[in-house]
């Protein structure tokens, strides 16, 4: 079932008023054109090469503002969100995949901003279900982990974004770098 | 395991303490502060994994090893990677000599599926870019794991930034290299190659200090599977927004791309800020104006590295080569240069020290001009054509449906009867009033009175483009449509050609290049067939190669083709009045590439074939319109004077004395009046002409440039009174709909100071002189523009200067 596209721009004002269901509804609504492209983008491809964040946000932004619901007063939402869309596109790969050929899964894709994650022995999905119980303890450091990792937002972008200063971000990547580390080494 | 608050609190400002610890001291204060064993073990591991430098960084390339080769390319090492892929240099031994390459692998989801055959399509394309500044495409393939790869010549060089700065080059010495890069850029636009991803990093510069680039032609075989549509693959960075916004790419993204590369050399800093991919984006569909070069901040290192200091840095950044760049940077790309030999000619003129040209155009102007073919100049005399038509007196070569003639005069009366009958009934919902109803009327009776389908196409097309010429587009290009699809099915190819030609000429007015350039592709094609007529194909080609110019694709492939369309016209095959507009257009293509010379003795030529006929007379007068301009940008203002008297009579007579094109050409020549010393004449023409204007547009922004023209004429005639209050009023139809910093505010508080000095009103003036000085300053490209700017510095000084003595608070002025 789609959602109707004039319904986007109120499951975002719900998402933001702190209603979880509403996020499961933005995804079914926005999220099978964005899984068409995360299957072709990995279609044939070796690990290494990994799915572009633009793609997705290309298409969420080329969405929302052909319905007129852009609104670029939402900007932290939209950049959270798209965030956590790109994450869900990764996580649902792996999982296929991981399904498919049960030999330990997908690798974390490197990237300039990812590099702080030791990839090359981390399993993606046993990151995700660290980055849940992250979410529980810290919502705003994960929300950090999101817009970093998976959406690619460099660290004055993510300051900016969540209204703290870059020197605050740096050290919560720090702490969740190192805690992260912690969890996934044990 | 999960976290509970209360220790999460504390894991955190353990971790923030440890951090701050020396290495060696770390243990022991742990040891002091944290009692618990296994919390002291996990933070001593956190902060050993939150430490990227001691893990190792290493690349996934070096731990599934070197490939060893690429098809017949001997892998010798990593050159570099990047988001598209890794460079390898390699080698491949031929006749015996060892040739070094560069090759390319790339992503499979960046290369597309059917990547060799693209490439081998596009071959000849590639081949043909021969530039001593272009690195070659020599090869391409999939590799035996079936990764595609492309081989390149392999240039030994620096990145261009890189280059600059190490070479401590200054401006001008980073202007000419750029133009090195400018040039080559030209070369391949004119054989239709974009390259889509320039940047820093592209461009090379050998040992020889000449500029190579890297990965042209790139584009045209990296596709996107398709349905990833929306991948892109250019860098944010120097990607023009239309890129990013993934939307048709034009030679318009290259030039966004220059401009961006320019602003980095210059300031050392990227255009948008560094920013990731989503950033730019947004950015991309906010449509944001480019920043000013010196508003960057710039830094005594970036000084330095440039041979000069902050402050003359930032001063010399202030002026025209500012205006250039952020003329390529514009997020609209119709705003950009139209082609990279517009930028090289201005960045050419900025190194000379000379006045940069940009036709100081008003959209007015612009807006009422489009190509034309032979105008019908009233409406009547193709309804007469019509009407011949439908009795079949022009349709000789069907002569045995023709009629006697008794029958033929019956009809043409009837078909005209019935015609304004219904043009005065309540037929199409109300009395029909203007021209193109009329026609559209005439459209729909048509085919009641002729029979034979090719006749029938063609009144159809006189009709469809008496409605071309009087502006009524949509109404047109639906009537060719429907021409050309009934002359397809009944292969009149001819007719087609037409139809799609103008059709094409339509979308181009109204914007849509892209189904522009394919319909007046495809009129091109159908006109090379021998039954269609020379003036068929003649128009065929200016449609399609004017148009590729006017858009940006400038070519030598368009020259030939407007140059065979006039060779065939002036071999006798068109008509005088005919060969007269092709020449005119042509004319303008030539004005277009900045060479007024041959504009303009194009245009005389012209006017000499349009001689005193009066059925000529609204073309006669867009030429003398066009022709003073010419002249005027070639310096001289008294030669021009009558030219623009002569445009503007015959628009009044053409097109009537209120209309919009009349209007338009009073006003060019109320001000050419007034720089020519005559200003009570140009005061006068502008007290009959404004009261036109504010009933035509009063509340537009565009109706500012009257009331400049006016208030000019008022200064020069001692009405400052009247002077300040229109330009007033200048700066309030602008306010709220011209972005604040536009040079045209500067220009209408430049009159307002102005107005104001007359008044002896200085202290009020000096605002006013201030906002002019500051924003004309910065914005001035074409000569006129440089001369307001000196104005409104003069305008300052001479307030300042007037001042002194006074002590106004807060001022940084009055020291």
């Amino acid at each position: 079932m789609t959602v109707a596209g004039a319904e986007i721009t109120e499951l975002l004002h719900e998402w933001r008023a702190g209603k979880p269901a509403a996020i499961d509804r933005l995804f079914d609504a926005v999220y099978p054109r964005l899984r068409d492209i995360a299957h072709a983008l990995f279609r044939n491809e070796r690990l290494e090469h990994l799915l572009q964040p633009t793609s997705v946000v290309n298409e969420l932004f080329l969405k929302l503002v052909r319905q007129r619901n852009l609104r670029f007063e939402d900007r932290e939402h939209f950049y959270s969100l798209s965030a956590r869309l790109m994450r869900r596109v990764l996580i649902d790969h792996a999982r296929q995949h991981h399904s498919q050929k049960r030999d330990g899964g997908e690798r974390v894709p490197l990237d300039e901003n990812l590099a702080w994650i030791d990839a090359s022995d981390v399993n993606l999905l046993d990151l995700d279900d660290a980055l849940v119980r992250l979410e529980q303890v810290d919502p705003i450091k994960c929300r950090i982990v999101e817009l970093r990792f998976f959406l690619g937002c460099t660290a004055e972008e993510t300051a900016e974004l969540l209204s703290m200063s870059k020197a605050s971000v740096d050290r919560e990547l720090k702490f969740v770098r190192g805690w992260l580390y912690d969890q996934l080494h044990e | 395991m999960s976290e509970s608050p209360d220790t999460w609190r504390e894991l955190q400002a353990l971790f923030d303490l440890i951090d701050r610890t020396p290495e060696l001291e770390q243990e022991r204060v742990l040891e002091s502060a944290c009692a618990d064993a296994e919390t002291r073990a996990r933070l001593m591991r956190m902060i050993h994994g939150a430490n990227p430098e001691q893990e190792s960084a290493a690349a996934p390339l070096e731990s599934s090893g070197l490939p060893q080769r690429f098809g017949p390319y001997q892998v010798l090492r990593v050159i570099g990677s990047g988001g598209m892929g890794t460079v390898y240099l390699a080698e491949r031994l031929l006749g015996g000599a060892a040739q070094r390459v560069a090759v390319k692998v790339l992503a499979p989801h960046a290369a597309g599926q059917h990547f060799v055959a693209r490439f081998h399509r596009e071959q000849h394309i590639l081949a043909m870019l021969d530039h001593a500044n272009i690195t070659r495409l020599l090869d391409a393939g999939l590799s035996e794991t079936g990764q595609p790869y492309l081989v390149m010549d392999f240039v030994e060089g620096v990145h261009l930034d890189e280059y600059c700065d190490r070479e401590l080059l200054d401006v001008n010495a980073r202007v000419r290299l750029f133009l090195e890069v400018c040039e080559a850029i030209a070369y391949a636009h004119r054989n239709l190659v974009v390259h889509l991803d320039l940047k820093p990093s592209n461009i090379l510069v050998n040992s020889q200090g000449s500029v190579k680039l890297l990965d042209f032609g790139t584009s045209k075989l990296v596709q996107p599977d398709d349905r990833a549509t929306t991948t892109i693959f250019a860098t944010p960075a120097y990607a023009s927004p239309e890129q990013l916004r993934n939307e048709p790419v034009t030679t318009a993204c290259d030039i966004y791309s220059l401009g961006a590369i320019l602003f980095y050399l210059l300031t050392g800093e990227v255009e948008g800020g560094r920013r990731s991919a989503a950033f730019a984006i947004e950015r991309a569909f906010k449509e944001v104006q480019p920043r000013h070069l010196a508003a960057t901040g710039i830094a005594e290192a970036t000084a330095r590295a440039r041979g000069t200091t902050g402050p003359r840095l930032q001063r010399m950044l202030g002026g025209d080569i500012d205006t250039i760049v952020a003329k390529c940077l514009r997020p609209h790309a119709a705003e950009r240069y139209a082609s990279v030999d517009a930028l090289i000619q201005d960045l050419v003129r900025y190194l000379e020290g000379r006045p940069i040209l940009a036709r100081p155009q008003t959209a007015l102007y612009l807006g009422g001009k489009f190509l034309r073919r032979h105008r019908l100049s009233a409406a009547i005399t193709s309804l007469l054509l019509v009407a011949l038509l439908a009795t079949g007196l022009v349709a000789s070569r069907h002569a045995q449906e023709a009629l006697r003639e008794g029958r033929r005069a019956l009809t043409m009366q009837s078909f005209v009867y019935r015609l304004f009958k219904l043009a005065n009934s309540y037929a199409m919902g109300k009395p029909t009033f203007s021209v193109t109803e009329f026609l559209e009327l005439s459209l729909r009776l048509l085919p009641d009175y002729i029979r034979d389908p090719a006749d029938l196409r063609q009144a159809q097309l006189g009709l469809a483009e008496s409605m071309y010429e009087n502006g009524a587009f949509a109404q047109a290009r639906k009537a060719f449509e429907e021409v050309a699809t009934t002359a397809r099915a009944a292969h009149d190819t001819g007719a087609e050609a037409e139809a799609d030609a103008f059709a094409g000429n339509i979308d181009y007015l109204n914007g849509a290049t892209q189904s522009g350039a394919e319909l007046t592709a495809r009129a091109l094609t159908l006109a090379q067939a021998n039954s269609v007529p020379a003036s068929v194909r003649v128009w065929s080609e200016i449609y399609y190669a004017w148009n590729r110019e006017n858009s940006g694709f400038r070519s030598d492939e368009n020259v030939r083709l407007l140059r065979e369309a006039v060779a065939e016209a002036r071999r006798g095959n068109l008509s005088e009045r005919e060969t007269a507009d092709v020449l005119y257009n042509w004319g303008q293509d030539f004005a277009l590439r900045g060479d007024l010379k041959t504009a303009s003795s194009l245009y005389t030529e012209v006017l000499g074939i349009y001689k005193d006929d009066p059925a000529a007379l609204c073309e006669r007068s867009d030429v003398y319109g066009e022709l003073a301009w010419v002249v005027e940008m070639q310096g001289d203002h008294a030669a021009s004077l009558p030219l623009y008297q002569k445009a503007y009579d015959g628009a009044r007579r053409c097109s009537g004395p209120d209309s919009r094109g009349a209007l338009t050409q009073q006003e060019f020549l109320a001000g050419a009046l007034v720089k020519a010393g005559r200003a009570p004449e140009g005061l006068a023409m502008m007290n009959e002409a404004l009261p036109k204007w504010r009933q035509l547009n009063g509340t537009s922004p565009d109706f500012a440039e009257p009331l400049n023209f006016m208030a000019i004429a008022e200064l020069a005639t001692g009405h400052a009174a009247e002077a300040e209050a229109h330009a007033r009023e200048m700066v309030d139809v602008q306010t709220g709909r011209v972005e604040p910093h536009d040079r045209r505010f500067g220009a209408s508080h430049l009159l307002w100071a102005k107005a104001l000095i007359q008044q002896g009103r200085f202290a009020e003036a000096l605002p006013h002189a201030r906002i002019a000085d500051d924003l004309l300053a910065k914005n001035a490209v074409s000569s006129g523009a440089k001369e307001l700017a000196a104005e409104a510095h003069r305008v300052l000084s001479e307030v300042e200067s007037r001042m002194t003595g006074f002590a106004l608070p807060g001022s940084a002025v009055f020291r």
